[in-house]
């Protein structure tokens, strides 16, 4: 079975973690703030419930049944055409005897800004003419209804003290075929009329009687309001609204009791608690969500520290140093990584130096190697000839016996130039070769070289040329040394130039970052070098390392010695080179007369 | 039939001694200063026995020696590698190329001439 990867990552489950958390401790709390428009609600109703109950124990069932009665009689005869008058007058009527002027209801009707068309005082007169013929016959009546009336307004008061918006207070009768208004506690100019029809344009009056002879009841739109968390209410130009209601079965049909309550505080509570809830579960969200980001960052930045790490460790960065971090988890990880960094280099250097030493071992044998191969070729034609020459004695003539021993000669001096070349370049190496500094010219010595060599030039039958201008700057370095560094380089240029080459001297002005200087080039027309031995051609290990290549170079030490000469003269050597057509090898001398005298 | 010996070597002294020891027993001898003209001549002369250095410029004895050893003219050569190189590695590298014998460098003409009769005997 592979490993099961998942894809969601740590933040992504912090934060589910923490809104799972958030979900189980906030559930609770959210429920019971999503109760408290309910309560609020229900406290109303019961409180509403209480009103009505004690109001109607306030009045015998006789007298109500006797307005409910009238209110039912009016509206088969009141015309309905006239309504708003029949509603002031009668409302009138209840507060006094006489009806104001028409300036006084006019005044009144503005100030409470009902708009009316065409105030007609005559129809008003004559509404109240009709409530004075009805109550003629029954003069208990009117008492009775300015005693009811007063005693909603009452009411209503009373529940607004007691902290209660109330919209109205108001009785209906219900006949079986419409709900009539009986009386209610508005002011006169908003009130209704007995007899007045309620008009119920949506659901029509058998779907409300259902409702409102089923029980107590509290929605003004049951149809809307049934469902939901929170309760909603019916809005209209006036507010928001809802009702309650009692019913009761009288004689007269039914009593329908109905409070209509302003619901601006239940709202504003929703509203309030809605918005609480939301921004409170947005600062959670957030908060959940920076702290998730927060702790993972936490987790993930020292992890990426060490991958980072590892990957540099991986391709052999081993200055890399895992940066620390505040997590106190992480601290201990990362130091410790950082010591096997530390550890892995510490362990690279040992792996790096001792491949030195072995490189330097292996080089010191080969320049054993080749000092052995370069004594014992001298050493060969020495006892070679020797051992001829005494084998031979007076078998051979005069002649020959010369050569034999000039060749004896030459190569003891060449055995004892090698040994002073090894002697010279440790002395050179480990600083203890005495030099005579003496300022000189280089043109002139480059001249006197040239001329020496041209004797062996002319037995390869080759050109030795030498070139020089006149104004060469002085330098100061040992003229035996110096001259030594130009016969090396005149010897070689001789031995690997094929017969009837060419070789050029050249000693010029360069001027560099050092000042002016003196330039000495030899240009031989000889083999060349292979591009790849070049950078070693000066070492004195290096050159033995190809046999091929030490061949080129003549007896071994000479390019050495060069090198390390100009060195102790402060100036520098080099040589360009291609196969087959010829090498350049060149020293620059750095001139001290011209600027620092 | 006249035994043909090359000697190779880019030391003019060097090849002037090895004829000198053996130009007295009867061989015909034939000169080369490099490796790759020793090669060149080898497959001219097909010779019985090439007495060759080690180190010379161009191509080293090792490299020439099997050269020759892989020609169908030359292979029949015997090798003599005369080499100023000592050391145990350096008879190991000779016999590796396909060289017969070795001799070092310094030596003693009888000596050569005696190895080179017992050789072409």
């Amino acid at each position: 079975m592979g490993t099961r990867t998942s894809r969601i990552s740590f933040r992504s489950k912090l934060i589910l973690f923490g809104v799972v958390m958030v979900s189980v401790v906030g559930a609770p709390f959210l429920a019971i703030e999503a109760r408290r428009p309910w309560l609020v609600l229900d406290e109303m109703i019961e409180q509403g419930f209480g009103l009505i109950s004690g109001f109607e124990a306030g009045i015998g069932q006789e007298q109500l049944q006797q307005m409910i009665r009238f209110a039912l009689r009016t509206a088969g005869e009141a015309d309905e055409e006239k309504s708003d008058y029949l509603v002031w007058s009668f409302n009138l009527l209840l507060a006094g005897d006489t009806l104001p002027t028409a300036e006084e209801v006019t005044a009144t009707l503005k100030e409470n800004e009902v708009e009316v068309e065409d105030f007609d005082y005559q129809a008003l007169v004559a509404a109240a003419q009709f409530w004075r013929d009805r109550f003629a016959s029954d003069p208990d009546l009117l008492e009775r209804c300015r005693i009811f009336k007063r005693k909603l307004i009452t009411a209503k008061e009373g529940a607004a003290a007691f902290g209660f918006e109330i919209g109205d207070l108001y009785l209906m009768a219900d006949d079986g075929k419409s709900f009539t208004f009986v009386l209610d506690g508005f002011e006169w100019y908003e009130s209704t009329y007995p007899g007045m029809i309620y008009d119920v344009k949506e659901h029509g009056d058998e779907y409300w009687r259902g409702y409102l002879t089923a029980g107590p009841g509290y929605y003004t739109n049951p149809k809307y309001h049934r469902f939901g968390l929170l309760p909603k209410f019916d809005t209209d130009e006036w507010g928001t609204w809802f009702t309650i209601w009692k019913a009761a079965k009288t004689d007269a049909g039914f009593s329908v009791f109905s409070i209509d309550f302003d619901a601006a505080a239940v709202k504003e509570q929703m509203w309030r608690i809605g918005l609480t809830v939301f921004a409170g579960t947005v600062v959670l969200l957030l908060a959940i969500i920076l702290i998730s980001s927060r702790l993972s960052r936490n987790i993930s930045t020292p992890i990426n520290h060490l991958v980072a790490g590892t990957e540099a460790v991986i391709r052999e960065d081993l200055d890399h140093v895992v940066p620390e971090v505040d997590s106190p988890e992480f601290q201990k990880p990362i130091e410790v990584f950082n010591r096997m960094i530390r550890k892995l280099k510490e362990m690279r250097e040992l792996e790096v130096s001792y491949q030195a030493l072995k490189d330097l071992d292996a080089m010191k044998d080969n320049f054993l190697s080749m000092v052995s191969h370069d004594l014992r070729t001298p050493m060969t034609s020495i006892k070679g000839y020797a051992s001829i020459l005494k084998k031979r004695t007076g078998k051979i003539t005069p002649e020959e016996q010369k050569e034999y021993l000039d060749i004896i000669i030459n190569e003891s001096d060449r055995l004892t130039r090698l040994v002073n070349d090894l002697l010279d370049l440790q002395r050179l190496e480990q600083g203890r070769m005495a030099l005579n500094f003496v300022e000189l010219d280089l043109a002139e010595l480059a001249a006197k070289s040239v001329e020496s060599f041209q004797g062996a030039a002319q037995a390869k039958n080759l050109r030795l040329t030498v070139s020089s201008i006149s104004s060469n700057p002085r330098v100061v370095v040992d003229r035996d040394r110096m001259s030594q560094i130009v016969a090396n380089l005149l010897s070689n240029a001789i031995k690997f130039t094929p017969e009837s080459g060419t070789i050029e001297v050249t000693v010029e002005e360069v001027n560099g970052e050092k000042g002016r200087g003196v330039k000495v080039s030899v240009r031989d027309s000889g083999i060349g070098i292979p591009a790849d031995q070049i950078p070693s051609l000066f070492s004195r290990f290096q050159q033995v390392k190809s046999l091929d290549r030490r061949k080129q170079e003549g007896s071994g030490l000479g390019l050495a010695l060069v090198r390390e000469l100009i060195n102790q003269f402060g100036g520098e050597v080099g040589v360009e080179s291609v196969i087959n057509q010829g090498s350049v090898f060149f020293f620059i001398l750095w001139s001290v007369s011209a600027g620092e005298g | 039939m006249t035994k043909k010996i090359l000697i190779a070597d880019d030391e003019d002294n060097i090849r002037r001694l090895v004829r000198l020891s053996l130009e007295d027993d009867g061989y015909e001898l034939f000169e080369a200063r490099d490796g790759a003209e020793a090669l060149a001549k080898a497959r001219e002369i097909r010779p019985d026995l090439i007495v060759l250095d080690v180190m010379m410029p161009g191509m080293i004895g090792y490299r020439v020696c099997e050269e020759v050893k892989k020609g169908s003219d030359t292979g029949h050569a015997y090798v003599l590698f005369l080499s100023a190189r000592d050391s145990k590695s350096s008879e190991s590298a000779c016999l590796d190329a396909g060289g017969d014998q070795l001799m070092t460098k310094p030596f003693d003409p009888d000596d050569l001439s005696e190895r080179v009769k017992k050789i072409l005997g």
